[in-house]
């Protein structure tokens, strides 16, 4: 359930990012931004390269998430990592091939570590699911 | 093997009287979060702003102008100033995690006491600079000191979900994980 949620959060921000940045160019340096600045509020910025690879590691995560298949959700993530690391490397110069900024990171990083984290939980706990009981001694009823 | 004494209930926010105070605790960490979440969107590198005297260089100078407490104003003037453009990258990142963890709910106690000390530098540098509101900083402080004293991260966070996991292994990562949590 978390990892859904946290899918459709990434897949809700990609796809609020195609609209914010629908006029500016494919790979602007300087994304549009999403929320409101006046209130200190200012969340993304993306132009529509950045808008539509997060939305597709949130449509990933989802369809993973969904079909039960993590490495497909941990792929995602891992999508998500180096995104992050586009903003690392570009941010403040030509190209910013994603129109990134430090929101960006922050946002991309706190997705990647949900989805990787919630994945290793499912699989321990299905790890733990599929081994027979320890069998300590038998208990003998008089 | 579940480490004897170890449970998943939710310790550390045993005190919230009811889902009122469990929920308001996990709007408080969230905020925190998009706090510095969105804070780390105007920390521009190369140079935060060092070459036009702006941005995160003039808030750190306001440090050494406006002194609050003066051997953190020599460490300002001796050692970040000269050496900002590292230390720009060392606030980016740290803002960056800080938000990224406190929002989702990860290893929630150790990342809000780096949001105390994160607080306690800000406070520092710009409590007595002209137009500041002295009380931002102490709200700062205190609500990560709230934050991480009821282990927000335990309800509505990953925290919650993970400690299923640390509780039943008696590994030292899984109890450090569990005790930062």
């Amino acid at each position: 359930m978390g990892m859904v949620v946290i899918a459709v959060a990434v897949g809700v921000m990609g796809a609020a990012g195609l609209v914010v940045a629908r006029d500016i160019g494919f790979t602007a340096p300087r994304g549009a931004l999403m929320g409101w600045s006046g209130f200190e509020l200012g969340l993304l910025t993306v132009n529509p390269l950045g808008a539509i690879l997060t939305l597709l590691a949130g449509l990933a995560a989802l369809a993973g998430a969904v079909a039960r298949r993590w490495a497909v959700v941990v792929g995602a993530a891992g999508a998500l990592v180096l995104m992050s690391a586009q903003v690392i490397v570009q941010w403040g110069g030509s190209p910013n091939w994603l129109g990134s900024r430090g929101t960006n990171l922050s946002f991309w990083l706190a997705a990647a570590a949900a989805l990787a984290s919630l994945s290793w939980v499912v699989r321990v706990v299905e790890q733990q699911q599929r081994k027979p009981p320890a069998v300590l001694g038998a208990v003998h009823e008089e | 093997m579940t480490r004897p004494g170890a449970t998943t209930e939710p310790r550390g926010v045993v005190d919230a009287p009811d889902r009122f105070g469990r929920w308001s605790l996990a709007a408080m960490r969230i905020t925190l979060g998009v706090l510095w979440m969105t804070n780390a969107g105007w920390k521009q590198p190369p140079d935060f702003g060092e070459d036009g005297g702006s941005g995160l260089f003039r808030f750190t100078a306001l440090a050494v102008e406006h002194p609050v407490f003066p051997p953190y104003s020599w460490f300002v003037e001796t050692v970040v100033l000269p050496n900002f453009r590292i230390f720009g990258w060392v606030v980016l990142i740290t803002e960056a995690l800080l938000g990224a963890f406190l929002v989702i709910g990860l290893l929630t106690r150790l990342w809000a006491v780096v949001g105390v000390g994160m607080s306690l530098a800000i406070a520092m540098s710009v409590v007595l600079a002209p137009g500041e509101w002295p009380w931002a900083y102490y709200l700062m402080v205190v609500s990560h000191l709230v934050v991480a004293g009821t282990a927000a991260g335990r309800f509505a966070g990953l925290d919650g979900i993970l400690r299923s996991v640390w509780v039943r292994r008696a590994g030292r990562g899984s109890r450090l994980a569990d005790a930062l949590s």
